[in-house]
């Protein structure tokens, strides 16, 4: 199970540390106001956790300790 | 004949038909306004619906039965895709009225990157997307032998060709996927849905000429073909095979054609 702390990673723009690691596609971002609009905060979504092999990856690669994988 | 040809086809391939491509299909049923809302807003919505179908999957498979039926239904209506070869996505190109490159939303969503993988055809991109700065600046119109040199160059790199609708059967848009498109991780990676839809073709191996060489299994986005060590040579699984014809690009054999998937009965019903 993975979960991000929103406090922590605010706006993942120019970040996308955790897509990039993430070999088996877990992840996906969406910015909070639509795709092209101004002043969208990007946020990092884990999407399709089924796919997720709980390999930790993400936590690691995470600048700012936003991720976490728990048990379940 | 697969069920979109029947339905839009005339006869024809449903691809091949004008119509589906045409300005007075595109005015009807407000699709500007389909369009735009959907480009701005996919990767937000996909965000929100698709772990909730994900968690249903693990918990309540009964019930995830029903909706993903529910879902594949709804997109057939509205958004879904289909895998065409290079040749056909070359001939589409050269019916259409104009070609747009676009950055690929998926990518977006997926690593956080513009890319311009994507064309956007018949559609006056500029005008349906007046209100996004960022986007207008991203945009580039090409004309069409540009458009068949950029999809062969990712013929080559191995990228899926696929054309998609905007509101059926209006067809609006030429992507080159990989893994990182939405469409491929849910249908293939996650197997939540059905959204893309197998071509009209099936690739095959001719025996003799394969040297077991297995440059085309390294592509094969879709892990369709087998290789047999004993024999030195390597077999397409038809039930798996995509007829995306990516596999012919990396054959320097010549090894690989493209069928016509009706012309095999034990793929009645494989899409």
């Amino acid at each position: 199970m993975v979960k991000v702390n929103y406090r922590l990673c605010i706006d993942a723009s120019g970040c996308n540390k955790c897509l990039e690691v993430c070999q088996n596609g877990v992840f996906t971002t969406y910015p909070t106001n639509g795709t092209f609009s101004k002043g969208s905060t990007w946020r990092i979504n884990p999407t399709l956790l089924s796919r997720c092999i709980g390999c930790g990856s993400c936590q690691r690669s995470c600048p700012k300790g936003a991720i976490c994988i728990g048990l379940n | 004949m697969c069920e979109f040809c029947i339905k839009h086809g005339e006869g024809k391939k449903w691809y091949e038909v004008m119509r589906n491509y045409s300005r007075e299909l595109y005015a009807q049923d407000n699709r500007d306004q389909f369009v735009t809302e959907f480009l701005n807003n996919c990767q937000k919505s996909y965000a929100t619906s698709m772990p909730k179908l994900d968690w249903l999957k693990r918990k309540i498979p009964l019930t995830y039965g029903f909706i993903r039926k529910l879902a594949t239904h709804e997109m057939k209506k509205y958004h879904f895709g289909q895998v065409v070869p290079l040749e056909d996505a070359e001939a589409i190109v050269d019916m259409v009225q104009s070609v747009t490159r676009i950055p690929c939303v998926c990518r977006g969503a997926t690593r956080g990157k513009m890319a311009r993988y994507c064309f956007v055809l018949g559609v006056d991109p500029i005008g349906v997307l007046r209100d996004y700065p960022d986007l207008k600046s991203n945009l580039e119109v090409i004309d069409s032998r540009e458009a068949k040199e950029l999809l062969k160059k990712f013929d080559q790199e191995g990228l899926i060709h696929s054309i998609w609708t905007f509101k059926t059967p209006y067809i609006g848009a030429i992507c080159n996927c990989d893994h990182d498109c939405l469409a491929y991780r849910t249908q293939v990676s996650a197997d939540l849905m059905q959204l893309m839809f197998k071509g009209e073709y099936v690739a095959d191996i001719e025996p003799d000429l394969c040297v077991g060489c297995q440059n085309c299994k390294r592509l094969c986005q879709f892990g369709a073909i087998e290789y047999s060590s004993l024999n030195n040579k390597c077999h397409i699984n038809a039930l798996k095979c995509y007829g995306c014809g990516v596999c012919r690009a990396a054959c320097k054999k010549d090894a690989m054609k493209l069928f016509e998937r009706t012309s095999l009965d034990q793929l009645k019903g494989v899409w």
